[in-house]
């Protein structure tokens, strides 16, 4: 009787617990739409093979960045854990998290993401942190740049967070109820489009240029991990027009880099040197490269990894296999947006954005 | 901490294993310290005004006990007559007096200050611009503790109690401290009763599978009230009634009726989830609500709806008040001038009107509230003196008492209670320019007129609210919902499982929480 009585206790348990997981699994946003970010930080995990180089922050590394081209014309293995408006906080318990399975030779550091220490909308702390592992790193992460209103269990449980959406449910909540498919290219996402710089907003003069003391507190925390593990910690400003780097921004980079003997790349100085041209290179304007001009801020980042460590790896026949495989998905991506962009002048996934 | 928070289910949750884990003779401890620290939440500052309370009560109502029990003892040690102890309760009853009076100023005066101080003040004001005195008295930004309305009428209640020797008052401070803090009826009531109560709460309580899950289901259903009905409701109803120029017709019939399911759907969902907090704790806290909308007058109303507040006016204000010095001189007075049955009734009339402006003043610091509490009083009074008239008709008309007329007199008597709770949104004036132009101005096409969308809800949602309040209406009419689950634990558990999950699902996925939503507060808590 009391066998019964467990045995069904269990089972009331287990088809809950089952309920919820799926409810769970369907109520969650795919984002496999107009809005991709939300997939980039999980794709990490289907890794199979280590990197040399780590590239850490928001859209100025995982827009700008190609770790195909870096491996095809320099053997370097590499993975760009970004999402959209990352925080440093972020970046730093993602880097933490990473050091725990591997230990690359350089970590890049998009230093863009010093202007802004708390969060502005809650979407994008979802897209960082629902695609993290739970670990120390994703709790603390949270605990640090989680919004007033957002809540620690919610994570826990993000069926809480969405559970109204039992109503918006669309085609794509079954289709990638089981597997979403691949978005990104090692963390790299790309866009095969075109819209050539216009006219961009003036830039508005600040109050105070100086950097949040958390934000600092980061970047220090950064360099003593990477330091700790004898990695090269490198600082980079993605070749950007807007929204505008101001002088006063880099002067301190430029300060803290050289007190603390750091690589700092500012691609803004080296736009002439790395061949961009902003009627070809970007598709939102000058905001960010497509892929013509993340592959041109590849070929110039390139020798400044292998001076900080990266060595070439092409002729590792395994990872020149995984590598390959990773190519032919890049290339034939690339060629059909390529297609779809000469045929429609947009990319059918992003319409909505014209 | 609100009721409704991810942090008084964790709190609740681990409370729950700790006091079931603990020794039976510590329960009521872990409760206290429980308590103060659901209070505690909340700020320091909030848990000063509980423990005066608490401690002047004790103290008071301890002094009246040893006067009581002295009196007692020298009654039976003199072995009085029935007249020498009649005159010797007499001089008891004035030693005893004082007491009372002081435990009764200082807390209700505690809840005056706090709670009416600037409704004072503001109507000082308003005297002295009248008398063109150049004189202002400024606002005062006082901190309003938590459901201080309802512990202050718990604590009053209790002294009052003791004061009429209808029970031994408690020793033990710290006993008395869980009384008057017990935290899951702290911030919506029900008040209880020290009686009622002390068993409740000092009792061993050892697990009780069937008592955690029937508290569980209970907090479900009133979860259910709250986050599907009255949080997807109370932003609607707040529009409609907040601007009544715009939304007038149809729209302020929907407001009144709309805002009635809202407050009931708060109201007894907070309740809900109280007692079921209390009952997974092993408490039984008294009843509140009782199938208020089945009633079939306004009188029986009110002993269905917010049953504990009704009952301790009936008991501390009605009855003293009606057998007072000063009703039986209005009632002489009265009978002089018109006659004996309106002597007789001067009484019950005072007593009424003493009732409902408290219960309106008690509501909120507002005029609103004491207009609210006077309609509701003459409708009683009126229905009262035509309680004769009603039982010549019932005699005279058979089809009275049937089941048509009785559902009548059910729909009239919510209509009746729709239209008094307008006083407590609207001002006095407009209530009735609102009613006047609802009668005359409703067309079912000005809910297509656009006005409907600005009230913030999608189809889908009218939709859910509509299946939902029906279904909550249905629980009500079939029956009292503890009967309910009661029968539902008798039922195979795959059932019992698969309707508790179901009505989980419609919580967790169609309640009104989370990103995107106000934590909103229950309208009571404000009392």
């Amino acid at each position: 009787m009391k066998r019964k009585k467990l045995l069904t206790l269990l089972a009331v348990v287990l088809c809950s617990v089952f309920l919820l997981a799926a409810l769970q699994r369907l109520l969650m946003p795919k984002y496999m739409g107009l809005v991709v970010e939300g997939n980039f930080i999980h794709e990490y995990y289907e890794e199979t093979s280590d990197h040399d180089v780590i590239f850490l922050g928001d859209c100025e590394v995982y827009e700008n960045i190609s770790p195909i081209v870096l491996f095809r014309e320099f053997g370097i293995t590499s993975y760009i854990r970004g999402s959209a408006q990352q925080l440093i906080a972020q970046s730093y318990y993602l880097l933490e998290e990473t050091l725990k399975t591997e230990t690359p030779r350089a970590v890049v550091f998009s230093v863009s993401a010093m202007q802004q220490y708390e969060q502005t909308n809650e979407t994008y702390n979802r897209m960082t942190f629902d695609g993290m592992r739970w670990s120390s790193s994703k709790f603390n992460a949270i605990r640090e740049t989680a919004m007033e209103e957002e809540h620690m269990i919610e994570y826990l449980f993000p069926l809480l967070r969405f559970h109204s959406r039992y109503n918006q449910l669309e085609p794509d909540d079954f289709r990638y109820f089981l597997r979403r498919g691949k978005v990104t290219h090692n963390g790299y996402y790309m866009r095969a489009d075109v819209r050539p710089v216009g006219h961009l907003p003036a830039v508005r003069r600040l109050a105070d240029y100086s950097f949040d003391e958390r934000a600092w507190e980061y970047l220090d925390r950064m360099r003593s991990l990477c330091s700790e593990k004898g990695i090269a910690f490198i600082l980079i400003k993605a070749p950007s027009l807007y929204p505008a780097w101001h002088d006063q921004w880099d002067e301190q980079i430029v300060a803290y880099a050289q007190e603390h003997q750091l690589t700092y790349i500012n691609c803004i100085d080296a736009i002439d040197s790395i061949g961009i041209d902003f009627s070809q290179d970007t598709y939102d304007g000058g905001l960010h490269m497509n892929v013509y001009g993340a592959e041109k801020l590849s070929r110039y980042l390139g020798p400044f990894l292998l001076e900080a460590g990266a060595v070439d790896r092409r002729d590792d026949a395994e990872l020149a296999a995984v590598w390959a495989e990773k190519g032919l998905y890049y290339d034939s991506m690339k060629a059909q947006q390529e297609e779809e962009f000469a045929q429609f002048g947009y990319l059918k996934q992003f319409k909505t954005e014209e | 901490m609100f009721l409704v928070s991810y942090e008084f289910m964790l709190f609740l949750l681990l409370l729950t294993a700790v006091y079931y884990l603990a020794p039976k003779r510590f329960q009521w401890i872990l409760l206290l310290a429980a308590s103060y620290l659901f209070y505690l939440c909340g700020g320091p500052v909030y848990v000063v005004y509980p423990l005066v309370t608490t401690f002047t009560t004790w103290f008071l109502a301890r002094k009246i006990g040893t006067v009581t029990a002295d009196a007692r003892r020298h009654i039976k040690e003199m072995k009085l007559g029935r007249e020498e102890k009649k005159a010797y309760n007499q001089t008891v009853r004035k030693r005893k007096k004082p007491l009372l009076l002081l435990g009764l100023f200082l807390n209700f005066g505690i809840l005056a200050v706090l709670k009416y101080m600037n409704f004072v003040l503001q109507n000082t004001n308003g005297l002295l611009r009248f008398f063109r005195v150049p004189m202002e008295f400024y606002a005062v930004g006082w901190l309003l503790p938590l459901g201080i309305s309802y512990y202050t009428f718990q604590s009053m209640g209790y002294l009052i109690d003791v004061y009429n020797g209808k029970y031994e008052p408690e020793q033990n401070p710290a006993r008395f401290a869980l009384f008057v803090s017990f935290f899951p009826q702290l911030v919506a009531g029900p008040i209880s009763r020290f009686d009622q109560m002390k068993e409740e709460l000092f009792a061993a309580h050892p697990f009780d599978f069937r008592q955690v899950k029937l508290g569980a289901e209970r907090m479900l259903w009133g979860y259910f009230k709250k986050l599907v009905i009255a949080d997807r409701l109370g932003p609607a109803v707040s529009v409609i009634i907040a601007s009544p120029a715009e939304y007038n017709g149809i729209y302020a019939f929907l407001g009144m009726v709309g805002y009635t399911v809202w407050m009931y759907a708060d109201f007894a969902g907070g309740i809900d989830i109280v007692i079921g907090a209390a009952q997974i704790l092993g408490v039984k806290l008294p009843e509140n609500f009782d199938r208020p909308f089945l009633a079939s007058s306004l009188a029986e109303f009110w002993r269905r709806w917010h049953m504990t507040l009704m009952q301790w006016l009936r008991e501390y204000i009605f009855f003293p008040v009606s057998t007072s010095r000063l009703s039986k001189k209005i009632s002489v007075l009265t009978g002089k001038i018109f006659g004996k049955k309106a002597s007789q009734k001067a009484p019950v009339y005072v007593a009424n009107i003493v009732v409902w402006l408290v219960a309106g003043i008690w509501h909120g610091a507002s005029w609103k509230f004491v207009a609210w509490g006077m309609a509701n009083c003459v409708v009683m009074l009126i229905s009262a003196e035509l309680a004769g008239a009603y039982r010549s008709w019932h005699k005279r008309f058979a089809w009275t008492d049937t089941k048509g007329y009785r559902c009548f007199t059910v729909v009239r008597t919510f209509f009746l209670f729709c239209c008094l709770e307008m006083f407590e949104y609207y001002p006095f004036t407009t209530v009735f320019a609102m009613f006047g132009n609802m009668l005359t101005s409703s067309r079912i096409s000005q809910l297509f007129d656009g006005r409907m969308a600005a009230l913030g809800l999608s189809a889908s949602d009218w939709r859910l609210l509509g299946v939902s309040v029906a279904v909550m209406a249905l629980g009500a009419v079939f029956r009292r919902f503890h009967g309910f689950r009661e029968k539902l634990d008798q039922k195979p558990v795959w059932l019992q499982y698969a309707a508790v999950f179901g009505l989980f699902l419609v919580v967790l996925l169609t309640g009104a929480y989370g990103h995107g939503y106000d934590a909103s507060q229950f309208i009571y808590n404000q009392f």
